[in-house]
């Protein structure tokens, strides 16, 4: 432990605890003083400790107002201090982890010190403790002064003396010295001598002193060492401590040194050996008066004391005495004690000796009385003999424990009496001191949170104290730093010392800068900006209103508060700001989309939506093969282009490239965003050099992230190079709203997108670089392609290419399925250059075909129709392959006066989802160019709705189709449902009938039926009713159903083509009895390509053979009252493409022979020779049983069941919709197989079973005979057929297991008549 | 030789080797757990552990069906009956119910009450849309298609996301016969 | 019941990863900030006394004029901290129990990342049950 006079509570103390002088003068002796700009006391005050007891003052001044004088020091202290600081306000405070490992001193503030003296001057001169009354009187007399002795007398009458000598509380009668202060420049110096003997005489030789001062003549007297200058400005007085025991060598040398440390010129009329005998006086008056009388008097109340209080018989008397004392009233600071009364001699005895560091016998004394304090009730001086008690413990460094209750007790006791609390105040802050000396800094910093509390402003700093009490712990609790600091910044800004609490602030800011409690972050931060603003620091407020801008988490009450205080200080800015990545709004980051042209243009932004990959498959053979197909945007240049813009993508001038950037707001408040825009680096030099406008980012990243806008438009100076486009939007609360913004080059060079600036509610310029690392480390860890998003956001600007606009006219919004329409594609080309070899393909060629060009000269649909000579189109014949590429005439290159105009053939195949992706692939004229080609991309969404089942969910489609007409959407309306099913008729081979089911399935359309026709040549279409006598009805009502009946019947092979392309209209059937109705050719365009395409789509895997037929039924609608579609009448298509003959057998068998046969049966039973033929219409070998039975077989109705089986096992490979009519048709042939026949004698002749193997699609004839004995009508049903699949090669049954392999078929109803020949 | 009696889930339960629960869960639990930090995609993670859940199932299924030794079941009502009476009991301690068949008996919910996976698990918002259980309907996936069931399984109801049961949906898209070599003769 | 009573548990690393408030009075406006100053100030102290004592509990480790502030310090080192006015210590230790074991649920949960902030709404809603059932 360090000596404790040298720890900063012992230095306090030797500075405080004192002999005190008091000095009386007369107003000469100040007015010759001021002379030097000094007063008499700043004049001695080098020389020694005064406390400064001016009579008359401390006379006129009651007691609060002394508070008051003392609160306006303080005030004063304070206010300085902060002018002080103010200096190093806006530097940030220095880092609290390494300010702890520095020492204490540079970091506490120096002016506590200052600060803590003051406020225990404050209490000075209280008449319970002795250490302050002056133990000599200093009386003053200037020799101009008229009879001098007079005034040496009246000048010390007590009617103006301080109170304390008045009422007793301190012995009136002390050691007085008298003074005459002569001024040399006045002469006579002789009548001065005289003055002095005459005093010599009246007040006795050696209490009375002649000084000289002002013997300069001239004022202009040099010192190089001025003792004033530092006692006068600080408050740092010298201390009478060096007379008391050092010799007078050591206390010049204290001067000297305190000289030296100020060389500052001092100009007066004091020359040296005035300021010499200035020492000598004081000299003389404390070592020659003072000290001995002070020792006398301790002698002589030691004797005193120990006379009636040492000794077992003085504390058994003293204690008797007391408790005889006892009922005494005790008011509360217990009895009044004069100065004579023993306990106050004792006290005295006690300060006396505690300034002349005798802490022993100061200890004992205070030891002594403290107890017969307590026993009397007098609290505030028990209170301070505790306190000195402490002290002496503390000086004679022995049990910390008692030093400490020494304090603890005392410190409670002011704090019971009334107005005790700057006492308590004085206390604490030794206290304080003695803890920390003991670097118990944990509880120091207690002891100053307990003084805090009376006065705000006592309270910032004594909290402030508090906090660096905490810093300086170990171990190191920098959160209650922090908190107390903040808590002493709120006290500071209440007494209006606003430095003080930035200052503090800030210092807590370092800790909890960064930290997750929010609250207090953003509370710190707030206020120091408010008050920054207060004191128009502005730059300074702004950067803390930053921090709590995206304060997502506060309550909605408190982002408005932060807002509004963020924009007052915008505002009393005056001028905008322009922030580095500012808060509001947030950035989503990565970059949603970027979408710009290089040889892929797009017709709509749907189309750029599209993912790239689905393109390119569709372009896949159109554009050349010298550039290398980039899989998506972020891939490298073509090898065509230069190395230097491999990581670069290129775009044409003239067309814009967006970039969609997602803003999100993170408060519960609206934001108005104003302006939103790009900002873009242009450089002309083709070799990327950063031009001077791309500068103004980098300094974003230097210190300070904000700047004032700066008018030199380098926006302006951009504008000439690209033009950006601006949107203002308004966000909800947490709303999130994805912007686009398009920048459009004008001039080649590189463009590279930097950033997006906005304008927050019109007056803060937020600014975000793409290129941050925020970015970088939101874009990284995602599953994001390699190249960083500087690559994707760097463009070559290439010069100007034509790119096309193409666009489907009339695509109807709405369409029932099958209708087929023509429609005109037109593509115009904007730009002078003209563009040449135009190719197209169209994704689905089911919806959308190509037809050729004079079908636009022609009217719809009558050109479809049927014309005499039905003459085959060039190019159009059905194409090979289902997706081709269409490649337009090289009849003249597009150039931009004349749009090519193009029919296409639309129909809708079927009710679904269905997307359609036209491309079209363009060369430029010049080759020069980079590009030499581009594609236009197209596209366009069929949006469909289910199967209507509901007029529920009608309605709600209505709803929505009403929304997706807006969305330009194209909806496919299930309209007709259409079903073929074939059977064979019995009657005849190659000859079949055809059952068709149509049901209506729109809600309010109404169909006429007008054509069926069967594609292909070998094909006769009939219809079983006669068109005169009436279809049904042709026009099919909604939700109506029509079955009708055709004859279906193959030609015999090995007719010639030629006949069977001019009978080939006898593929179609007219259905409509109006015979003003002409044909459709069905072999044109577009019925051709679309039936091929139905075929290909149609086409199912397990049926490969021709022996299928595909049915086009063609009907109209008359929707005049639709107001979208012009023209009157629509023409709707249904393909049903494979329809296979409904057989339940790969076989069918004809028996034929005579009807009628007439015999003469006396003659001979008669015999009858049949043929059946077999036909094997299947594409495997059967081999056939024929088996004959000479009784009708029981078991038919089981036979027929089987077959029925039989047939669903079919069924299963055929549509699934005509299941229904398939079934009931089974029924009636079940039942015609099993009615059983009256069973005539008849038998077969010959074998019973015949067995034989037919190849696939061969016939063979059977003979049979069969022998009948009577007349009569017989049924020859009773054979039956047993066929079986032969495995045919590798592929057998087994690759399809859902075909039945074998079966039996009952025969066919064949009846004979036979009669009698007569 | 006459096939044993099939035990009952409970019987089986008893006689394997227990592990303690809380383990079990929180392996589970960090398997998901990583999974959703490698994939970062919540679809990704469902499809993860659908799958893992299947190659589970190809193989839990024979020692299911050695352990249960139950009979051949006729239908696929059979089916979800033993899957969660038996099968769930077997291997995750408790039984689950079968309910709303539709018409044609291809479709049925199988409903767990409680489930040992889910134990302390709680999504928070950054997991909406994960199935955390997504294993299960892989295991059933797996094992219906090894006795030649192609299944779709999807969750129609799940506790994590606030409703009241676990509900699995098992839809029976096809089932490949066993065809028996088969001649008719005469 | 406490008129005023702020919840927070704070991380090993001295973040808060839940917060509430859970008295019966509607807090004041700057009383957020207000009550995070003092339970981050009590920080420094609970770090002090915890390792001196064996105790999970620490009941009145701070206190700031009239509020008090007790603390649960679990095996891992996270502090459940209760900035509280009212006296019933032995009401507000079950709270903290019972809050511990939902605590030990919440890390339980595998989708959870330990350290992070609590966001179940489940948790808050039984904290909230647990703070009126015990104060």
């Amino acid at each position: 432990m360090v000596d404790p006079a040298n720890t900063t509570l012992g230095r306090m103390l030797l500075d405080q605890i004192t002999p005190a002088v008091m000095v009386l003068r007369t107003p000469l002796v100040e007015e010759s003083c001021r002379r030097n700009g000094l007063s008499f006391i700043e004049m001695l005050n080098p020389f020694c400790y005064f406390n400064n007891i001016d009579g008359t003052v401390h006379e006129a001044l009651s007691a609060e107002l002394w508070n008051w004088v003392a609160k306006e020091r303080l005030k004063q202290a304070i206010t300085d201090a902060g002018d002080k600081d103010i200096s190093d306000l806006c530097s940030d405070p220095p880092e609290i982890r390494n300010a702890v490992t520095t020492s204490e001193l540079e970091f506490v503030p120096s002016w506590f010190q200052i600060f803590n003296k003051e406020l225990v001057d404050t209490v000075s001169f209280s008449d319970h403790e002795a250490f302050d009354h002056p133990v000599a009187c200093l009386v003053a007399v200037s020799s101009k002064d008229i009879d001098p002795i007079d005034k040496f007398v009246d000048l010390f009458n007590t009617n103006q003396l301080p109170s304390l000598l008045n009422d007793g509380a301190m012995d009136p009668k002390i050691l007085k010295y008298f003074l005459l202060v002569h001024d040399n420049d006045t002469g006579m110096l002789e009548k001065a001598t005289s003055i002095l003997t005459e005093m010599r005489r009246t007040f006795g030789v050696k209490d009375c002193r002649l000084l000289c001062i002002n013997s300069s003549l001239d004022g202009l007297e040099e010192h190089q060492e001025n003792p004033w200058a530092d006692y006068v400005r600080k408050f740092l007085k010298f201390d009478i401590y060096y007379f008391l025991l050092a010799s007078l060598i050591v206390k010049l040398a204290g001067i000297q040194k305190n000289h030296t440390s100020h060389k500052q010129q001092f100009v007066g009329f004091l020359n040296m050996d005035d300021i010499g005998e200035l020492r000598t006086t004081v000299q003389d008056l404390s070592s020659k008066h003072i000290i001995p009388h002070m020792e006398l008097k301790i002698r002589v109340l030691n004797q005193q004391v120990s006379v009636t209080r040492k000794g077992f018989r003085n504390q058994i008397k003293n204690l008797w005495w007391r408790k005889g004392k006892e009922d005494a009233p005790d008011e509360h600071n217990g009895p009044t004690y004069t100065f004579s009364s023993i306990e106050s001699q004792i006290r005295v005895l006690g300060d006396y000796a505690f300034m002349l560091q005798d802490y022993e016998l100061a200890l004992s004394n205070y030891r002594l009385i403290s107890t017969d304090y307590k026993l009397d009730k007098a609290w505030t001086r028990f209170a301070g003999v505790q306190e000195m008690m402490g002290l002496c413990y503390f000086m004679l460094d022995q049990s910390r424990k008692d030093a400490e209750y020494c304090m603890e007790n005392a410190f409670r006791t002011y704090l019971k009496v009334p107005s005790g609390m700057r006492n308590a105040t004085r206390c604490g802050l030794w206290w304080a001191e003695m803890l920390k000396a003991r670097s118990q800094y944990k509880d120091a910093a207690g002891v100053y949170f307990r003084i805090s509390g009376e006065e705000p402003l006592h309270s910032a700093v004594m909290l402030e104290q508090a906090s660096y009490c905490y810093l300086l712990s170990t171990p190191i609790m920098l959160r209650k730093y922090g908190f107390h600091l903040v808590l002493s910044g709120d006290l500071y800004q209440k007494c209006g010392q606003i430095k003080h609490a930035i200052r503090t602030y800030k210092g807590a800011l370092s800790v909890f800068k960064g930290s997750a409690w929010v609250h207090i972050r953003d509370h710190v931060h707030f206020h120091i900006g408010k008050w920054y603003a207060f004191l128009g620091i502005f730059g300074e407020a702004v950067k803390h209103m930053l921090q709590i801008l995206a304060c997502s988490h506060q309550p909605r009450a408190t982002q408005e508060l932060f807002l509004r205080g963020f924009f007052q200080v915008i505002q009393e800015t005056g001028k905008t700001f322009e922030i580095f990545r500012l808060q509001l709004p947030l950035i989503n980051f990565p970059l949603t989309k970027v979408v710009f042209e290089d040889h892929r243009t797009f017709a709509s932004p749907a189309a750029a939506n599209i993912e790239e990959s689905l393109w390119q498959s569709l372009e896949e053979d159109m554009i050349p093969s010298l550039s290398v197909i980039r899989t998506n945007w972020l891939e490298s240049q073509p090898k065509v282009i230069p190395k230097n813009y491999k990581e670069s993508n290129v775009c044409v001038s003239g067309e814009s490239i967006k970039v969609d950037v997602s803003f999100k707001n993170p408060l519960q408040i609206p934001l108005s965003i104003s302006n939103v825009s790009l900002m873009c680096e242009y450089s002309a030099e083709s070799n990327g050099t950063e031009s001077d406008s791309s500068s103004t980012l980098i300094d974003y990243q230097n210190a300070l992230e904000m700047r004032a806008v700066s008018t030199s438009g380098d926006e302006s100076l951009d504008a000439s190079f690209f033009t950006l486009s601006e949107v203002d939007i308004l966000m909800q609360g947490g709303e999130t709203i994805s912007v686009q913004l398009r920048v459009t080059p004008k001039v080649e060079g590189t463009l590279k997108v930097v950033g997006v600036r906005w304008k927050l509610s019109g007056s803060v310029v937020g600014v975000c670089d793409f290129d941050s690392d925020v970015v970088r480390k939101k874009v990284k860890g995602k599953r994001k392609p390699k190249q960083s998003i500087k690559g994707i956001l760097k463009f070559l600007v290439i010069k100007n290419l034509p790119r096309l606009h193409g666009v489907i006219h009339d695509l109807p919004k709405t369409v029932y399925e099958g209708d087929i329409r023509c429609l005109t594609l037109e593509i115009r080309n904007p730009s002078k250059i003209s563009v040449k070899s135009l190719k197209l393909r169209v994704s689905h060629p089911r919806f959308i075909n190509i037809a050729d060009q004079e079908v636009i000269k022609q009217e719809f649909p009558t050109c479809l129709e049927k014309q005499a000579d039905s003459q085959n189109s060039t190019y159009l014949d059905t194409p090979k392959d289902t997706n081709s590429i269409f490649v337009f005439p090289e009849t003249e290159p597009i150039c931009w006066e004349k749009p090519l105009v193009w029919p296409l053939w639309f129909r809708a195949a079927v009710a679904g989802n269905v997307s359609l992706y036209i491309t079209i692939y363009y060369e430029m004229e010049d080759k020069s160019t980079l590009i030499i080609y581009r594609t236009l991309r197209m596209y366009y969404n069929l949006k469909v709705r289910f199967k209507k089942k509901y007029e529920l969910i009608v309605a709600v489609f209505k709803a929505v189709s009403a929304a997706c007409n807006s969305l330009e959407y194209l909806r496919v309306l299930p309209s007709l449902e259409v079903t073929f099913q074939l059977s064979p008729c019995p009657s005849r081979l190659h000859e079949f009938l055809v059952r068709m089911d149509i049901i209506n399935r729109t809600t309010s359309e109404s169909f006429q039926v007008n054509q069926l026709s069967c594609v292909g040549y070998q094909w006769e279409l009939t219809i079983l009713q006669s068109t005169d006598s009436g279809f049904p009805s042709d026009v099919l009502m909604a939700g109506q159903a029509l079955s009708c009946f055709f004859k279906l019947k193959t030609r015999v092979t090995g007719e010639d083509n030629v006949s069977s392309l001019s009978t080939s209209g006898r593929a179609d059937v007219k259905l409509c009895a109006r015979d003003s109705k002409r044909l459709y050719d069905t072999s044109i365009s577009p019925f051709n390509i679309f039936h091929h395409h139905e075929k290909v789509h149609q086409k199912r895997p397990d049926q490969d053979h021709e022996n299928t037929v595909d049915f086009i039924l063609i009907t109209e609608s008359q929707r005049d009252r639709d107001p979208e579609v012009s023209r009157s009448k629509e023409i709707f298509t249904y393909y049903t493409c494979h329809c296979r003959i409904a057989r339940t057998t790969p076989i069918s068998w004809l028996m034929n022979g005579p009807q009628i046969v007439r015999h003469d049966f006396s003659a001979a039973i008669c015999e009858i020779n049949l043929k059946i033929t077999v036909h094997n219409s299947s594409e495997d070998n059967v081999s056939v049983r024929f088996t004959t039975h000479d009784s009708t077989p029981i078991n038919a109705v089981s036979n027929s069941a089987s077959i029925s089986g039989n047939e669903l096992g079919w069924y299963d490979i055929s549509r699934s919709g005509d299941i229904k009519g398939a079934s009931d048709v089974m029924g009636t042939r079940a039942g015609k197989t099993i009615l059983p026949e009256s069973v005539s004698p008849f038998i077969w002749s010959g074998s019973t079973s015949t067995r034989f193997n037919l190849d696939q699609l061969s016939s063979i004839e059977v003979p049979l005979q069969i022998c009948v004995f009577s007349p009569g009508t017989y049924d020859l049903s009773n054979y039956s057929l047993h066929w079986n699949l032969l495995p045919a090669g590798g592929n057998g049954v087994t690759e399809n297991e859902s075909r039945v392999s074998s079966g039996t078929c009952q025969g066919h109803s064949y009846h004979i008549t036979v009669l009698q020949k007569d | 030789m006459a096939p044993l009696a099939p035990k009952s889930g409970d019987a089986i339960f008893a006689s394997v080797e227990r592990v303690n629960a809380e383990l079990f869960t929180l392996t589970y639990g960090a398997m998901v757990r990583q999974l959703i930090t490698d994939l970062e995609e919540v679809e990704e993670v469902n499809k993860q552990l659908d799958q893992m859940g299947y190659n589970i199932g190809i193989r839990l299924v024979d020692e299911f069906l050695a352990k249960s030794n139950v009979s051949r079941c006729v239908d696929f009502k059979e089916t979800a009956e033993v899957i969660a009476k038996v099968g769930f009991k077997m291997f995750l301690g408790v039984t689950a119910s079968v309910t709303n068949w539709d018409v044609e008996g291809t479709t049925c919910s199988i409903i767990l009450e409680d489930n040992p996976l889910v134990d302390f698990v709680e999504l928070p918002d950054t997991c909406q849309g994960l199935y955390y259980c997504n294993i299960l309907s892989g295991v059933i996936r797996g094992s219906l298609e090894m006795v030649s069931m192609k299944t779709e399984v999807t969750w129609l109801r799940d506790m994590l996301r606030g409703d009241d049961v676990f509900e699995l949906q098992v839809k029976l898209l096809k089932q490949i016969p066993e065809e028996y070599p088969y001649k008719d003769d005469e | 019941m406490a008129s005023t009573a702020c919840f927070m548990i704070v991380s090993k690393h001295d973040i808060p990863i839940y917060e509430a408030e859970v008295g019966t009075v509607p807090k004041k406006e700057d009383a957020a900030h207000q009550h995070q100053f003092i339970l981050h100030a009590a920080l420094d102290i609970v770090q002090d006394v915890a390792w001196t004592t064996s105790a999970m509990f620490l009941k009145g480790v701070d206190r700031f004029d009239d509020l008090v502030v007790s603390v649960y310090v679990t095996a891992g080192h996270t502090r459940l901290m209760l900035l509280h006015d009212s006296r019933n210590d032995d009401g507000i230790k079950s709270f903290f129990q019972e809050v511990h074991e939902l605590y030990i649920k919440t890390i339980l949960n595998p989708l959870y990342l330990p350290g992070s902030r609590i966001t179940s709404s489940h948790f808050d809603t039984k904290v909230r049950a647990l703070a009126r059932k015990h104060m």
